[in-house]
């Protein structure tokens, strides 16, 4: 057996932890993943501290806080300095083969750094977004049997999940009860029109033979056919894994970038709002030989800069001194008992512009700019009594409001000491989307 | 309430993670605000495995519908374009 293992990082960008079975959801979305879960450990509490899509996965590959890196929007003006740790730079001077099965280097160019390869079959596509499961696989799964002669790093980036949900046809029927998905007499989604991603939505995808989709919970349906297909694609690489013989000796790690808001707190389909159906994100880390618990869950809190120096650790590289996160591996491996964070600290700056901290017991919103929803520049919500964040207690609760926002804002300032910034990140990009919401909504 | 929870007291952030945190066979399934969301109560399970999916060549009843009374999308080939566009507009895409 080589010394150093194979690792496989997938990204299902936007998958939901809580619509997946081995995450609760009664429907039956993930037969394989919830498999694949029993044959790893599963982090019940690992959230994303930057959304949406490009701040998380600056985060994933540099281990740093968005606060640090500095990217925190998507569109935004920044830019990731050229002497940050990036993950695949890093294991590409350790030895190892690195290959990029994956879109991201299109919208922003420090993600083609430390690729040996990149495969980008989206090429085939008007809109990247577009690429299936199975495109990504054919030439992830030819790659692996052709091209590695040593120990490699791929790293594996599915949309399906994404919107437009449009699922293949084989999965038509599932996870829709019944109703009219097109009642004209509907107007759930309405709300949804006055976004720019819901017009769009409206004028492309969610048309029909039979006219516009107009029930939600369709949508969803959609939504998690998305997420069976994805299922499909996961167990197609395992088992490829499998055919070589080199699943043993491979680390494959799974997780998501940020969550989907669904309708939840009136954002539709989208990933932006700082509520836990957005930065819960699901993780699920396999490695046979490297004796990592099989079937456990894992609860303390962490969070997706801390792949960066699990991965490293588990390739047996030293860890740069600039990341903000800390590896897992000993406790995946035995060595320590579960630990985690007592508490999160996350961002966006794309939609709105806003900070939140988490605890065990309650979550603190906390807006640099009013957003265009009309919610409080502070929001707090009890997470035992009210977990789906559906009550802002700051007006009843001002104390711990109080003390939530002054342990945030010295958690900014840390941040910003440490990586030699004058001006909140946040702020100074503020909300890079939201002047297209305001022109769209007129 | 008005009394700060010992979970928000002050104190280093990205230290060494604490072990606060009860073991996993103590953790909850899922997390609560999705019990809380969709109006179940989710059984306690430690191994994923009890909660495998069946296949969709054959689903469950209760989570499918006869597929030929739904309406099939309707994609025109320019609908990518127009995605490309909106998300282009909103800095998405350079």
């Amino acid at each position: 057996m080589q010394e150093k293992p194979n690792i496989i990082l997938i990204s299902a960008d936007s998958l939901r932890a809580n619509h997946l079975g081995c995450y609760g959801y009664p429907l039956p979305t993930s037969p394989y993943i919830d498999q694949f879960a029993c044959q790893g450990t599963l982090f019940e509490h690992c959230f994303a501290p930057a959304i949406p899509t490009q701040p998380s996965h600056t985060t994933i590959f540099t281990g740093q806080h968005a606060i640090t890196h500095g990217v925190v929007a998507h569109g935004g003006k920044a830019k990731l300095g050229r002497g940050t740790p990036f993950l695949p730079e890093i294991l590409l001077g350790e030895g190892y083969t690195t290959c990029a099965v994956d879109t991201l280097f299109r919208e922003r160019i420090w993600f083609g750094r430390g690729w040996e390869y990149i495969i980008d079959p989206s090429l085939h596509h008007t809109f990247y977004a577009s690429v299936t499961q199975e495109e990504l696989n054919d030439r992830a799964i030819h790659w692996m049997k052709t091209v590695p002669k040593g120990p490699f790093f791929m790293f594996i980036h599915y949309w399906d999940v994404h919107y437009p949900y449009t699922p293949p046809d084989r999965m038509r029927g599932l996870f829709y009860k019944g109703g009219n998905p097109t009642d004209k007499d509907n107007h759930a989604l309405d709300e949804w029109w006055d976004h720019p991603v819901g017009a769009m939505a409206r004028d492309t995808w969610l048309r029909t033979s039979n006219g516009l989709i107009t029930d939600p919970n369709y949508v969803t349906a959609l939504y998690d056919r998305e997420i069976r297909y994805l299922d499909d694609g996961i167990a197609a690489l395992s088992h490829a894994l499998e055919q070589q013989g080199i699943a043993e000796n491979t680390l494959v790690m799974l997780l998501a970038d940020h969550g989907e808001s669904m309708t939840d707190h009136r954002i539709f389909y989208d990933h932006y709002g700082l509520h836990d159906c957005c930065v819960h994100v699901p993780m699920i880390v396999r490695w046979p030989a490297g004796n990592l618990r099989t079937g456990s869950r894992y609860a303390p809190f962490r969070q997706l800069s801390d792949v960066t120096p699990t991965l490293l650790e588990a390739a047996g590289s030293e860890l740069p001194e600039e990341l903000d996160g800390q590896s897992f591996l000993p406790q995946l491996t035995g060595r320590e008992e579960p630990s985690g964070y007592d508490k999160i600290v996350g961002l966006e700056s794309t939609w709105q512009s806003k900070y939140y901290l988490r605890t065990d017991r309650y979550k603190f919103i906390l807006a640099r700019y009013p957003d265009l929803l009309g919610n409080p520049d502070r929001e707090l919500f009890d997470l035992q009594a009210d977990p789906a964040e559906d009550h802002n207690i700051a007006g009843s609760e001002p104390q711990i409001a109080a003390e939530m926002e002054k342990e945030l804002e010295a958690f900014i300032a840390q941040k910003m000491e440490a990586a030699g910034r004058t001006e909140d990140p946040v702020r100074k990009e503020g909300p890079v989307a939201v002047e297209i919401w305001e022109q769209h909504r007129g | 309430m008005g009394v700060l929870p010992p979970s928000v007291q002050p104190g280093p952030w990205d230290s060494a993670p604490s072990t606060r945190h009860p073991p996993p066979h103590l953790a909850p399934l899922a997390p609560p605000w999705y019990r809380n969301k969709i109006g179940i109560s989710v059984t306690m399970h430690e191994e994923p495995q009890k909660q495998v999916s069946p296949d969709p060549a054959k689903p469950a009843d209760s989570a499918t519908t006869d597929a030929s009374s739904e309406p099939e999308q309707v994609i025109r080939p320019e609908d990518e374009a127009v995605v490309v566009e909106r998300l282009r507009e909103l800095g998405y895409i350079e």
